[in-house]
């Protein structure tokens, strides 16, 4: 039995708006298992980015946890209110890559005294042997010329160097969790692939626990063990890599596969989820996905569908998986995903492998 | 399996269970009101007490200007002779009958005048006179303002312009001037609004260099938007909240610059026109550590007047921030 | 660089942009020639800094050009024009923005923005039919008539984004710049967008120049792609033809970095970088933009181009 680090149990995330109560978060809950790279994907305010924030403490002024556990170590992280409580957590055990690296650094100080800061802070290091740890880290991301990089401030740097920095910091604390918030988002798809390998290997070696945020499916698919898609605060479903891409259930599933432009053939148009993500502004009665669902059933609508148990691993939460519901078929153009992405790849000079 | 029963009272399971999909006119909708700029500010200042209480303030002391000295209905202007002062004795403290008490025997014209109908005569030119120039200067600000930080060929003419302007005496200019110029309000407004735009301009411009570059503004060129159209929808919207600052507080600025000409005798006369700041040269050159009600009776409305202009400024400001709006 | 008998719409030739910073000189685009035509989709790719968006910039006068000539239709677009000469041009070829919050103006509804070109020329005889016009492209983007009195940020980034292509598509123009206009969107709502855009090119046969970082989005929508690299074209040719025998090792970088989202496949894959100094360019035998085959152009010198012919007539013979 593989070890939970990580146990999320009914949580609940609010903002205080003008006054108001907002509901982001809603009653979400999984476990994030040891060793494994969990990606969480969605669209934009879908909440991915509150969710991990909670496990950091680090949601804004305005936010609280209306309910639930987290727990870590048998520690239950949604109890810590005090920024003390956090000291020896949020950095050092877990740790956060965020989206933008133009923001990230700190432009007042040097890269290598960013690093150094974090190992004296950290792990009492002298200055000198942080300054040689920090050049270590940086050739461990792949900086080249670390020694003399070492004084560089991060205005000289591009987003896909920054990012490296960044990485080389969250390396510093040797992190048990090292949460990553779409950190290639921003990024050329050549930077992209670079950091992603950077991570993926890095993680090979230090052996933490990824968690991957990301709107993008070409990289769940690339660094994800196991998947969780999340829509209007909530998972709508959960497994591994395999069970979500060739046999996911849930529409919203669906939808983000079927709008794939690798699917795309060039004389019909491409498909895409209609709609905008929802506000929050409004309380959300039943299933946040049925107004853009075509398959959406007149029960979603009314009443938000509970979690079904596909298998042991794969978990989704929709009405079209009750017994009641009728037989719906995934959209013809993600069946036989594997097909379909094989000939994408060879027309991308890819090698493909028999599997 | 479905819990709620009784949402679900008026449907049975087949029902429920069938598809019924998307509908194309909701999938748009936006879900919030409607935002509207200027509602949302005035909320905003409306949320604040401190604004409020600066409002009320203001109301108070503009009342006052105008019913003042109609409660004693006492005479301070002699008309060319055709009405006669109502004097009283010198140094009078407070009392029933002069509230502030009169002008002592070293304030010139002011000798044995009442001096709540003073203050209150002197609020009145104070008000009108701030805020003219208040306003002619924000206006000029603005125009030359905007038309130099968009305009990159007037830069260099503007800044030399600048310095040049910062470098001439103005008080020795004003002595020479109101040498040969009437003490006529106009003049004064005159005086008063030949250089105090530049410092408005200045910052306008500098406000406008920073968002001239941004995104929206050159697709606005690429749209062949004309500078007008740049420069009243696109850049001088973005700085009312600066715009509104600097407007509520020209207003105390203004009132106190008087107040330093009145102290050079550049102001009024003070037999023709009354303001806050010769009562206040007189009574400093008056026994007021003596007769300290001298030195009161403008400062009570001086001090007010310029504190809840700054701090309705302030209030403004963030009123006007669209980054405090819902 | 004539492929077909395609009529040429903007010819850049011999294009030099720098940027100046004080006394500090930095030239993005050197010796650049181009020809677009009349009606197609050109894809133009690179990564951040490889001057594709100053491309697209120089041609609708964002960007001065240092050195070389732009044409539109055969007159000179670039330098020093005169005033109905740039202004013209405004009403012929019009931008679509990358980042749809920075590129709407705040404190502007929706039917200013929409119609702020109309307004600019007065595309319209009376307020009534500027209404229809606006009306129109809203509905053809997929917004409502409600929308026009609201503010940029009441909606989502996709729906900024349609509002941005609205505002240009109402002026009619016959070309559209597309800088990276679906990079700041999540993948799920860019079809929509690009949906949009190859609807008005057929409709109106307009020309696109579509500038973008990712292959996977231009193979899509282009006819024929454009790579570029610090600066330089280093190839171009038609889409299906630069997926199927890229030459240039740029290009082949480019193609091994674009996500496949198989999670099986995916793992697997091996990232082929760069690297310039792998060419050994020499005086005598420098690298120039060259005609591998009919409408196929790669930067090479004459060794490479050797190579690269042969690769490419044995693919056209079913080999590899």
């Amino acid at each position: 039995m593989a070890n939970k680090v990580l146990e999320v149990k009914n949580l609940s995330v609010g903002f205080l708006s003008h006054a108001r109560k907002v509901h982001i978060i809603r009653d979400v809950s999984i476990d994030v298992i040891e060793g494994e790279t969990l990606a969480i994907v969605g669209e934009s305010g879908s909440g991915k980015s509150v969710f991990t924030k909670t496990f950091t403490g680090m949601l804004d002024a305005n936010g609280y946890i209306e309910g639930g556990s987290i727990m870590f170590h048998g520690q239950d992280l949604a109890k810590l209110t005090k920024p003390e409580q956090w000291l020896g957590i949020r950095g050092k055990k877990i740790a956060t890559i965020f989206q933008d690296p133009m923001t990230s650094l700190n432009p007042l100080f040097s890269i290598g005294y960013q690093i150094s800061e974090v190992l004296m802070l950290h792990h009492g290091l002298s200055k000198k042997d942080a300054k040689d740890e920090a050049i270590k880290l940086l050739k461990k991301v792949n900086i080249p010329d670390a020694e003399k990089r070492y004084d560089d401030y991060p205005f000289q740097y591009s987003g896909g160097m920054r990012q490296r920095v960044v990485i080389a910091i969250a390396l510093a604390c040797r992190p048990e969790i090292l949460i990553c918030d779409e950190p290639t988002t921003a990024l050329d798809v050549t930077v992209q692939a670079q950091i992603i390998a950077l991570i993926k290997e890095l993680q090979k070696e230090y052996k933490w626990t990824t968690i991957f945020i990301t709107h993008d499916l070409g990289v769940v698919a690339n660094v994800a063990d196991r998947v969780a898609v999340m829509y209007g605060g909530q998972i709508v479903e959960y497994g591994t890599a395999e069970d979500v891409f060739y046999e996911p259930a849930h529409p919203y599933t669906w939808a983000l596969l079927s709008s794939l432009p690798q699917l795309g053939s060039k004389n019909e148009p491409l498909t895409y989820i209609k709609g905008n993500p929802p506000s929050f502004v409004s309380e959300i009665v039943g299933d946040a996905f049925a107004i853009r669902n075509d398959y959406a059933l007149r029960i979603d609508f009314l009443q938000e569908p509970p979690m079904y148990k596909i298998s042991d691993t794969h978990f989704a939460k929709t009405w079209l998986l009750d017994p009641h519901a009728p037989k719906v078929e995934k959209p013809k153009i993600i069946q036989n995903l594997r097909a379909r992405m094989k000939i994408a790849a060879k027309e991308l000079q890819r090698e493909v492998g028999d599997e | 399996m479905v819990k709620n029963i009784d949402q679900v009272i008026d449907h049975n399971y087949e029902d429920l269970f069938t598809i019924v999909g998307t509908s194309e006119e909701n999938i748009e909708k936006l879900e919030t009101a409607p935002y509207s700029y200027w509602r949302e500010t005035f909320k905003q200042l409306w949320k604040n007490p401190l604004a409020i209480l600066c409002v009320i303030g203001i109301i108070v002391l503009v009342l006052m200007a105008i019913v003042g000295p109609w409660i004693k209905q006492y005479n301070i202007y002699t008309n060319g002779g055709t009405v006669s002062l109502d004097e009283f004795e010198p140094y009078l403290p407070p009392n029933a009958d002069n509230w502030l008490g009169t002008g002592g025997t070293k304030m010139g014209y002011f000798k044995g005048l009442d001096l709540w109908t003073l203050v209150w005569y002197g609020t009145r030119l104070s008000l009108i006179l701030g805020t003219v120039i208040a306003l002619i200067d924000t206006f000029l600000g603005l125009l030359i303002g905007s038309l130099w930080g968009y305009f990159k060929w007037l830069d260099p003419i503007m800044l030399e312009l600048r310095n040049f302007i910062n470098n001439i005496p103005t008080l020795l200019l004003y002595i020479l001037l109101m040498k040969f110029l009437e003490r006529s309000f106009w003049t004064l407004v005159f005086v008063m609004c030949m250089f105090g735009w530049m410092g408005l301009a200045g910052f306008i411009r500098n406000q406008i260099i920073i968002i001239r570059n941004r995104e929206y503004n050159i697709a606005s060129q690429t749209l062949g938007s004309s500078p007008k159209a740049m420069i009243t929808h696109n850049l001088l919207p973005y700085l009312i909240s600066v715009i509104v600052t600097v407007v509520s507080t020209a207003i105390p600025a203004a009132i106190s610059a008087e107040v330093g000409l009145s102290f050079f005798n550049l102001s009024f006369r003070a037999h023709e026109n009354v303001t806050l700041g010769q009562l206040l040269t007189a009574a400093t050159s008056d026994a007021w550590q003596t007769y300290p009600y001298l030195l009161i009776a403008p400062m009570i409305v001086l001090v007010p007047l310029t504190v809840t202009f700054f701090y309705l400024g302030l209030a403004l400001a963030d009123a006007t921030d669209p980054k405090n709006h819902r | 660089m004539m492929a077909e008998n395609k009529e040429v719409l903007v010819r850049m030739e011999d294009v030099r942009i720098s940027f100046k910073r004080g006394t500090v000189e930095r030239i993005v685009i050197d010796h650049l020639n181009l020809d677009i035509f009349k009606g197609e989709i050109l894809g133009l790719v690179g990564e951040s800094g490889s001057g594709k968006t100053t491309i697209g910039r120089s041609i609708i006068r964002v960007v001065p050009v240092a050195k070389g000539k732009i044409y539109y239709n055969g007159q000179v677009i670039s330098g020093d024009v005169e005033k109905h000469v740039a202004r013209n041009l405004k009403t012929k070829v019009q931008m679509i923005f990358q980042d749809p919050s920075a590129s709407l103006n705040e404190r502007a509804n929706v039917d200013y923005i929409v119609s702020e070109g109309l307004r600019a020329f007065h595309l319209y005889k009376d307020e009534a039919e500027r209404l229809e016009k606006v009306n129109d492209i809203m509905r053809k983007v997929g917004l409502r008539p409600e929308h026009l009195k609201r503010y940029p940020h009441e909606f989502s980034g996709g729906q900024r984004q349609r509002i941005g292509i609205a505002r240009s598509m109402v002026m009619q123009p016959e070309m559209i710049i597309a800088d990276e206009p679906i990079s700041a969107l999540d993948v799920s709502i860019r079809a929509q967008v690009l949906n949009l855009i190859k609807k008005f090119q057929s409709e109106n046969n307009m020309t696109v120049l579509f500038i973008a970082h990712d292959l996977s989005v231009v193979k899509y929508i282009s006819d024929r792609i454009a790579v570029i690299y610090a600066g330089q074209l280093v190839e171009l040719a038609k889409a299906e033809r630069l997926f199927e025998v890229p030459c240039h090792p740029y290009t082949k970088s480019l193609l091994s970095a674009v996500p496949i989202p198989d999670p099986l496949m995916e793992k697997k894959k091996k990232i082929v970088t760069y690297d310039p100094s792998a060419h050994h360019y020499t005086s005598e035998d420098p690298a120039q933009l060259a005609e591998v085959e009919p409408g196929h152009f790669v930067r090479c010198d004459s060794k490479e181009l050797a190579q690269y012919r042969e690769i490419c007539a044995n693919f056209h013979e079913g080999g590899k």
